[in-house]
């Protein structure tokens, strides 16, 4: 299992942000809200969008918090979050549109980041999500297959047709392990 | 065949196959299998990217828009208040002629 534990939430704080501690709550957001508001960025191409998305989010998780039994916390948060991105596609699919101008990030100047962010923009919604949360978030494939509602073998073949995407767009050096 | 393949290293690279062994030894001795194998290794090249900075502040997601309801609410409540103010004046509000079936079409025809 590659999945590190330790970067799942402590479980005291679930429990004190299931009783509505707003000291625990705000550890919570600040845990997570930079994540979920890139791929909220990733999937809507506008931040004003990725923050509104981000915040019903978090409104989600802080109501449905107390639903939320021993396990998995980043899977149950990542499973909302990708729920509730890939429905607003759907009612919004119309509107999307891919902005050139939100690729250059002004205040960030790592290159090599802007050129994986170009090309996560190229791939599907769901493939460049999955990639993410597996080699990023460093989620199992079982956590995968919750967080996306897909059986196991699905999550591998996805995987491995995304890894082939990634390769085809991204012109960087060979990585060793 | 190419793509039970691609799936199996895929697997392999996340450390999620049943025979890791097996695996390691095909791609020490298969040229082309090893060179399916670096390239999707670059995946791990995610690693780099950096998630961008929120800076909605947690006190801020109370006060979203799903507040949109409330001003909606205190205009509701303001027209049904006025209409109850004004309903005494517009009952009891008297013509200032009397009305009287000579003046109505059927009258002037007679």
């Amino acid at each position: 299992m590659c999945y590190n534990n330790k970067r799942d939430m402590d479980n005291e704080i679930i429990e004190r942000a299931k009783m509505g501690d707003r000291e625990a709550q705000k550890q919570i957001y600040i845990a997570y809200k930079d994540k979920i508001y890139t791929f909220c960025i990733f999937h809507n191409c506008n931040f004003d969008d990725a923050e509104d998305l981000t915040q019903d989010i978090f409104l989600k998780i802080f109501r449905g918090i107390k639903r939320f039994k021993r396990g998995n916390f980043n899977g149950w948060i990542y499973k909302i979050a990708i729920n509730h991105i890939f429905n607003s596609i759907k009612r919004r699919k119309n509107f999307l549109k891919l902005r050139e101008e939100n690729f250059a990030v002004k205040d960030r100047n790592v290159e090599e980041s802007i050129e994986i962010e170009k090309v996560l923009r190229k791939m599907p919604e769901r493939l460049s999500l999955l990639l993410i949360l597996k080699e990023k978030e460093g989620l199992n494939y079982k956590e995968l297959s919750k967080v996306f509602g897909v059986p196991i073998g699905t999550i591998s073949s996805r995987l491995a047709k995304a890894r082939i995407l990634f390769r085809k767009y991204y012109g960087g050096k060979n990585v060793q392990r | 065949m190419f793509r039970g393949k691609t799936i199996l290293l895929s697997s392999y690279v996340d450390n999620e196959c049943r025979k890791p062994e097996t695996i390691k030894q095909i791609i020490k001795h298969d040229e082309e299998t090893k060179s399916l194998y670096d390239s999707l290794l670059r995946s791990k090249e995610i690693n780099k990217l950096s998630y961008f900075d929120c800076r909605l502040s947690f006190e801020g997601i109370r006060n979203g828009k799903r507040l949109i309801l409330y001003p909606i609410l205190v205009t509701a409540g303001a027209i049904l208040f006025s209409l109850l103010l004004l309903f005494p004046l517009i009952k009891h509000s008297v013509t200032d002629y009397p009305v009287k079936n000579e003046i109505l079409y059927t009258g002037v025809l007679k």
